[in-house]
């Protein structure tokens, strides 16, 4: 794999747990029982997180340009460039996220925070199908295949979850296990996610470090979620979230790999 | 306005790669950094007739740039517009304009935008615009020794050599319209039967 191509992969990587914790961070807010002031502070602090990924992913984006003082002029071909519209997506979810956070420090009436949520969600899932139209390239057929774009709504809910999961583990321990058990099944998507692109590669049976990866998460998930619903915070719950998670990133880097031309 | 294009001759092409230098030298292009590429394939297998094995190895070379095409997917998806047609109809780029993420190379599907590690930003073919200018034939024409070059309006090109325009391995020309006129090799027609593969992958 090239080098410019493991930029991109943090970069939508990051972009897309960030969308997923604004995704997720909506169902915190309703289905929390905590008090008002506790659920305000951690929507707050998910909120910044969420900025604080997108602003990395950012960042990370620049790392492949090899031009990059040129950089203001991604946005010149919005008409028929996919990475162009991705790009403004990219920027106006940005804002939304750092308008949503300065209202948050103001008011914590419901209507205000509640409009943000619906723009923020909305262009967030709009970003997302865009970085999909930017990879899916008819030139590219390594990355025309289903897994793709399941790829793609796989990781921010996998992220997001597992990013929710270690702000409630301690303080609402009951909400939490109902984020690890929806990280668990979205693992497993995951999974299969992996082995659909393995199909279409024509390398199911080789072991590899991803495969590696895969077995050794799915073998900690074991204790970690038989601890979990025994409501015990052991090192195997930490191990498989971030197994997991690594397996999440190395399915990503396996999947732009074939970004690279194929003659 | 006339749209030029090459006619590549993969019958007589002896995949001797001189278009390929003659590219590099005229250009001033650093070794590896290739706007024109020869590519090899190589591929065959055998019968067994009641114990005597025949086999049917074959070779065949295509020589290939920048087919400035009719329907660019490199001019559509540059986020800079820095890929454009120019009066010509070539495809050429806006070095002003120019970002060098290498989108271009993903959206072309004969890989024909190359990073120029110098600059930081992509370059390419540009049909050498100051020798057609001169009413000279682009460098790499000239100088292929077994004449399996050609260059002028595809119209032209067209009704001299027919209306092929792609061979294995390269993709389905309704992708892009790309402005090439192709002699097939008599092999190339069974290659994807008879295990054809590219033979100088990691010289592309």
């Amino acid at each position: 794999m090239e080098k410019y191509n493991l930029a991109l992969v943090v970069f939508t990587w990051l972009t897309q747990a960030s969308v997923g914790l604004i995704i997720l961070r909506a169902i915190y807010m309703r289905r929390s029982s905590a008090g008002d002031d506790k659920i305000y502070i951690t929507g707050r602090y998910i909120l910044l997180t969420a900025f604080i990924l997108l602003v990395t992913g950012l960042l990370f984006s620049f790392a492949h340009l090899n031009y990059p003082r040129h950089a203001f002029n991604a946005l010149n071909n919005i008409i028929s460039s996919w990475m162009s519209r991705e790009i403004l997506a990219e920027i106006i979810l940005l804002f939304i996220l750092l308008a949503w956070y300065i209202i948050n420090g103001f008011t914590i009436k419901k209507t205000p925070q509640i409009i943000m949520e619906i723009l923020a969600g909305l262009s967030g899932v709009a970003l997302i199908y865009l970085m999909v139209r930017t990879y899916m390239l008819p030139s590219l057929q390594g990355l025309n295949t289903p897994a793709f774009p399941l790829s793609f709504i796989i990781t921010p809910l996998l992220s997001g979850s597992a990013i929710i999961y270690f702000f409630l583990r301690k303080s609402e321990p009951e909400l939490a296990i109902k984020y690890k058990l929806f990280f668990a099944i979205i693992f497993l998507f995951s999974l299969i996610n992996h082995l659909i692109f393995r199909a279409f590669h024509h390398t199911l049976g080789v072991f590899n470090i991803y495969s590696a990866f895969y077995l050794a998460a799915l073998i900690i998930s074991v204790p970690s979620l038989y601890s979990t619903l025994k409501n015990k915070n052991v090192m195997s719950d930490v191990i498989f979230l971030n197994l997991a998670i690594i397996c999440d990133f190395l399915n990503r880097v396996y999947a732009l790999t074939y970004t690279n031309p194929a003659l | 306005m006339k749209t030029y294009g090459f006619y590549i001759d993969t019958v007589n092409c002896s995949g001797c790669k001189t278009c390929q230098v003659a590219c590099q030298d005229k250009n001033d292009l650093e070794p590896g950094h290739l706007w024109r590429k020869i590519i090899d394939i190589e591929g065959g297998d055998w019968k067994n007739d009641n114990g005597v094995f025949s086999e049917y190895p074959f070779a065949y070379h295509v020589s290939l740039a920048c087919n400035h095409c009719s329907d660019p997917l490199c001019v559509q998806s540059c986020p800079t517009q820095a890929m454009h047609v120019t009066d010509i109809g070539a495809v050429d780029i806006d070095q002003d304009k120019c970002i060098g993420c290498g989108y271009c190379t993903w959206a072309c599907p004969y890989d024909a935008p190359k990073l120029d590690k110098r600059t930081g930003r992509m370059s390419k073919c540009d049909l050498c615009y100051d020798r057609i200018t001169k009413n000279e034939n682009p460098s790499c024409v000239d100088a292929c020794p077994m004449r399996a070059l050609d260059f002028g309006d595809i119209e032209v090109l067209k009704e001299k050599y027919g209306n092929t325009r792609s061979i294995f391995p390269l993709a389905s020309p309704e992708l892009t319209k790309p402005n090439i006129i192709i002699r097939p090799h008599k092999n190339s027609l069974k290659a994807s039967v008879r295990n054809a593969s590219i033979a100088n992958r990691e010289e592309l």
